[in-house]
């Protein structure tokens, strides 16, 4: 694991936030721990394998983690934020004006996004009908649709 | 008699050898120069950075394993913006094959007026449409380069075509190196089917037979000189931990040429460590910034069915617009897509009714390359986007929108970050008019090109129109950074042309080459 426990436990909470969805009672419902662990996990990986990002990516968590004064008002790490807010923040960040942020939240989103739905339980969700490492099903010619 | 791979990693002491030819690199550039001269009797030695995989260690790893095993900087290489300019995320291989692995497979020639470009532009007669024709054909045979036909067609891409038609614009049929693909749709993440005739399936089994030997994780440092004569290469043997690895055993290759194949983002470097001086070196690099359009329809379409890429459109070439198919992996299609949570959640629900459409900007070149500054491998690479082609990627999202609604999208999905999906036209069009910050733009190259550009005068190139560096002898450049100017199409057709026809040259005058 390349981040240390502060790094661990911002990045949870934005990957949390990033996955949470509606129940059927339309309330907010979160991942469960595992697949939060799991996408943290996978995204300490990846780094391991970049030159460049572990540091800057480091620095994007850091940035993500202490700006919820300026969107949201609270005076806490995202960590701190209770989920309803933190996802608030989120789309705000993401939504900002400023584009450097906006690209800042980008560099985040996508590796999270792409590894969390490597994971099956959210690969489902997509609609896509195979693992992503399956061959394709072909229609077989003359079988009745 | 055969050669061989070799793992660099699994090497256990330093390595020295002797060749007649060395080359850096074994992507469309180095691996079609090493194939041409192993056929002509040359003991070829390549050296590879990267690692080796066999296509069934591809085929099983998922999109992100790719990208963190085989793609420069873990898949997160960029060229940083200035100005008013996106960044731009940059696809380039590392491995044996290199970028050739991760393309769609499209392949064209360099349009005919680039071509007259260079020839009444910049003086270079040598670069002609038909000086080339012969390495064209070569090419083409040997990388099985077929029109994909309409039933190949995802319905993604149908549903673009649908509505480009109705506002009277023709997508044709695109042309790719494959042989026998079954519409997996993830060529950029290593082909399931193994269909896909990249140049580790192509070209180097070819040089491997006439012996041709290829050394993995085998990372060049400089080239070495007699005087100014190239006479080899130095670097080092790496190994695990990690994708990049530790430096393990030293290897020295003496050889009569040497020649430099290791793309654009990472040829500069390697001259300019071997002491090769030039204004024009990691300069005027263009990329072909890239992006996607996303068309949100009522019903299934299940995109992820079909050929990757299978049609384009050159409606609006004199726009300096390429329109050209493509739908990715669906997780990494889902990255792209706008929200946080719920929201998120619900656009990714709908995946099955999102179509695809891909647009290119033939660029001025505004790339320059630097060291970095954090060290290690990965040069930085800033790009200053020209207002020009600023506002032809704004011009290209509308299009594409245009397409989208036009064929019955109910919302069209730009590649904005953070923006909702547009629900009308005039929402869309709006974007033109009065756009959103250039660094909200969600883009990317798979083409860079020009670090090391070919003239015919030394005050104007790195490269003579032959590969040959300035300055030096028995030293050459053959890959995407000899190209003179942007070319406006997929790169790896024409720099495995550029590269048989150089290895030709060679070839030709080996005796003057290995003399000179």
């Amino acid at each position: 694991m390349i981040f240390g426990a502060w790094h661990q436990r911002q990045l949870g909470a934005i990957v949390e936030a990033m996955l949470t969805d509606h129940d059927e009672r339309g309330e907010l419902a979160p991942p469960s721990a595992e697949v939060t662990r799991l996408v943290v996990e996978d995204l300490s990986d990846w780094l391991t394998h970049s030159q460049t990002m572990p540091t800057a990516f480091k620095a994007l968590i850091a940035l993500l983690a202490l700006l919820p004064l300026f969107f949201v008002g609270r005076l806490a790490s995202v960590a701190g934020l209770p989920l309803d807010v933190r996802v608030t923040y989120l789309e705000r960040f993401e939504r900002t004006k400023v584009g450097p942020l906006s690209m800042a939240f980008i560099a985040m989103k996508v590796p999270l996004v792409i590894s969390a739905y490597e994971v099956p339980e959210n690969l489902r969700v997509t609609g896509f009908d195979r693992s992503l490492t399956e061959r394709r099903r072909l229609p077989v010619a003359g079988a009745s649709r | 008699m055969s050669g061989e791979i070799l793992h660099g990693r699994e090497l256990s002491g330093p390595l020295e050898e002797s060749v007649d030819v060395v080359v850096v690199g074994s992507g469309a550039g180095g691996a079609v120069f090493a194939a041409q001269l192993a056929e002509d009797g040359k003991s070829v030695l390549v050296l590879e950075e990267g690692p080796h995989y066999t296509p069934e260690e591809i085929r099983a790893m998922t999109p992100s394993q790719v990208l963190r095993r085989m793609w420069r900087d873990a898949g997160m290489y960029a060229a940083l913006g200035v100005g008013q300019t996106p960044v731009i995320s940059l696809a380039m291989g590392r491995n044996v094959g290199g970028s050739s692995v991760h393309t769609g497979g499209v392949c064209f020639r360099i349009p005919s007026a680039v071509h007259h470009d260079w020839v009444k532009g910049h003086g270079l007669p040598e670069l002609s449409e038909a000086a080339l024709e012969a390495a064209y054909l070569d090419v083409e045979r040997r990388v099985h380069v077929v029109e994909v036909q309409p039933h190949e067609r995802s319905r993604s891409t149908q549903k673009f075509a649908e509505g480009a038609a109705k506002l009277g614009v023709e997508f044709k049929n695109l042309r790719r190196n494959t042989d026998g693909c079954e519409g997996n749709s993830r060529c950029n993440f290593g082909c399931p089917k193994g269909a896909k005739m990249s140049v580790d399936l192509s070209y180097l089994p070819g040089a491997i037979a006439r012996g041709a030997r290829l050394v993995s994780d085998a990372q060049v440092e400089r080239v070495l000189f007699d005087g100014t004569r190239a006479v080899g290469v130095e670097g080092w043997l790496t190994g695990p931990p990690g994708h990049y690895g530790a430096r393990k055993h030293r290897f020295k290759i003496h050889a009569k040429i040497v020649v430099v194949a290791c793309g654009t983002v990472h040829t500069p470097e390697v001259l300019a460590n071997s002491g090769v001086r030039s204004k024009h070196l990691g300069r005027h690099i263009t990329l072909h910034p890239a992006f996607r359009m996303g068309g949100l329809f009522d019903e299934p379409l299940d995109p992820w069915n079909g050929a990757m890429q299978s049609a384009y459109s050159d409606h609006y070439e004199h726009e300096g617009i390429t329109v050209v198919g493509m739908y990715p992996p669906v997780n990494v299609l889902s990255s792209g897509l706008p929200g946080v949570g719920p929201s998120h959640r619900a656009i990714v629900r709908q995946n099955r009714s999102i179509a695809v459409q891909g647009g290119m900007v033939h660029d001025e070149g505004g790339g320059v390359l630097h060291r970095s500054p954090l060290g290690g491998r990965e040069p930085l690479l800033t790009y200053e986007m020209v207002p020009r082609d600023l506002a032809r990627v704004r011009r290209a999202i509308t299009l594409l929108g245009e397409m989208a609604f036009a064929a019955g999208a109910k919302a069209v999905i730009p590649p904005i970050f953070g923006l909702d999906p547009i629900t009308s036209l005039s929402a869309l069009r709006a974007l033109e008019t009065s756009p959103p910050d250039a660094r909200k733009i969600e883009c990317m190259a798979f083409h860079p090109l020009g670090s090391a550009k070919m003239s015919n005068d030394p005050r104007r190139g790195v490269t003579d129109v032959w590969g040959a560096v300035y300055g030096m002898k028995g030293l050459y450049v053959v890959d995407g950074s000899v190209l003179p100017t942007s070319i406006g199409v997929n790169s790896q057709v024409p720099i495995m042309s550029m590269a048989t026809r150089l290895a030709w040259a060679v070839r030709d005058r080996w005796a003057r080459v290995v003399r000179g």
